[in-house]
């Protein structure tokens, strides 16, 4: 009988498959701690790609979080209990912002897949003017398919304007929860977006 | 003659197995890290090709991954536990067709594999041909039989432990085993009536060989 102590050992394949592993466990703490009582019985099902997109994962900010890559499926997500933007493989994004406390993260994750987007909440204290929607330009909004989390809207940025750059206007709720989130095509990119009653919400 | 899921390394003497969790991290990777050399021996001794070998592994854990919620230690070890999941996955495999496989998302195992990985999977599937051959052999027996035998003779687990990965009680087992040995015995070494495909022709090495009195003690 073979003796496993001398048997070769795919030493780099099991320490691969270790690490990606440990990372889908991860994400599924997470979103086991940050969703106690789901309203949907699905359960978190990591077979499926686009439930690995819509996964939250992470458990603080200052947490490096994996960068989940399925080669295989060409999705890249990054993401936390509070957020996830993922590039599909035709370049699609799926964007998911569930509350006040994931925008910060959400910025960071649309600059590192190379996004071109801004994400801001309105503020009373802002001074400067909103910037102008470049005319006709189209956001590329696409309607929500089977399967997208909640609080998410999918955006094909194919059609941005060379000049163009994606405004996402996010809205929230009292406790923090996510509100509206509109989406534009402007010229200009703000620093920030003066408060209005003007948020139409387009999800 | 040791059993492959014996050897000193594979945590067998040390005071408990790490159980399965979903939601703890480390604690799966534990469990990951105990029973990979285990399960790879469950694989390699059922599949030829290396590329295959590390999709079912990784397929595998993660199957056992989403399942850890389920394992309950009063049913029996964890690495019983896991080898029933492998057989639900390797069977699932090799029932479905190619367009089924391709629908359901995996951790496509095959591009974690560096050419070194590949070489030592290669010795591993070569070390373990005798034992795909005496599965082969198992193919004249009835799947009830078939599965208690393979896990008994040819991956080495005690009858509890295969009870436990087969979700039955001892006595089944016993009684597949003892039902079993009686029709290998009237059973020619090289019988037509296979039911899966042959394994490569090849002389097992004497280092390899499993002798049927594997499955004789053992009962």
């Amino acid at each position: 009988m073979t003796s496993t102590l001398s048997s070769p050992r795919p030493t780099g394949f099991q320490q691969r498959l270790g690490d990606e592993l440990e990372s889908l466990a991860l994400l599924t703490s997470v979103a086991a701690e940050a969703r106690p009582a789901p309203r949907r019985t699905r359960t978190v099902r990591l077979r499926l790609p686009l439930a690995v997109a819509g996964v939250a994962a992470g458990v603080a900010a200052a947490v490096a979080l994996p960068v989940l890559s399925l080669p295989g499926h060409g999705a890249q997500t990054i993401g936390s209990s509070a957020y996830a933007v993922t590039k599909e493989s035709d370049g699609t994004l799926l964007l998911r912002l569930d509350s006040r406390d994931g925008l910060e993260g959400f910025q960071k994750a649309l600059d590192e897949l190379g996004v071109p987007a801004t994400a801001l909440e309105p503020s009373a204290a802002c001074t400067e003017p909103r910037p102008e929607a470049i005319p006709g330009a189209s956001t590329g909004l696409r309607g929500a398919e089977k399967g997208d989390p909640p609080n998410s809207v999918r955006i094909d940025p194919d059609g941005l304007p060379d000049n163009g750059h994606l405004l996402l206007t996010a809205g929230f709720a009292p406790d923090g929860r996510m509100a509206v989130l509109a989406v534009s095509v402007v010229k200009d990119i703000p620093s920030c977006l003066p408060g209005s009653g003007d948020i139409v919400r387009v999800k | 003659m040791p059993h492959p899921d014996r050897h000193p390394g594979s945590g067998r003497h040390d005071p408990g197995p790490t159980a399965p969790s979903r939601t703890d991290p480390a604690g799966f990777r534990a469990f990951y890290d105990e029973n990979f050399d285990a399960l790879l021996g469950f694989v390699t001794r059922r599949v030829a090709d290396p590329h295959l070998a590390a999709d079912l592994t990784a397929d595998v854990f993660l199957a056992a991954l989403e399942a850890a919620d389920s394992f309950d230690p009063r049913r029996g070890a964890p690495r019983a536990w896991l080898y029933g999941i492998a057989r639900n996955v390797l069977s699932g495999h090799f029932r479905s067709n190619a367009r089924e496989r391709d629908a359901v998302a995996r951790l496509n195992g095959r591009r974690l594999l560096d050419e070194e990985d590949i070489a030592a999977l290669e010795e591993r599937i070569d070390a373990e041909r005798a034992a795909r051959e005496l599965a082969v052999r198992h193919s004249a027996l009835s799947k009830p039989l078939r599965e208690v035998v393979d896990l008994v003779a040819v991956d080495g687990l005690t009858p509890r432990e295969a009870a436990a990965a087969l979700g039955t009680s001892q006595t089944t087992v016993r009684v597949r085993l003892h039902r079993a040995r009686r029709i290998l015995r009237a059973v020619p070494a090289a019988s037509p009536a296979v039911r899966r495909p042959p394994a490569p022709v090849s002389t097992p090495s004497p280092t390899t060989r499993r002798p049927e009195t594997t499955l004789e003690t053992t009962l």
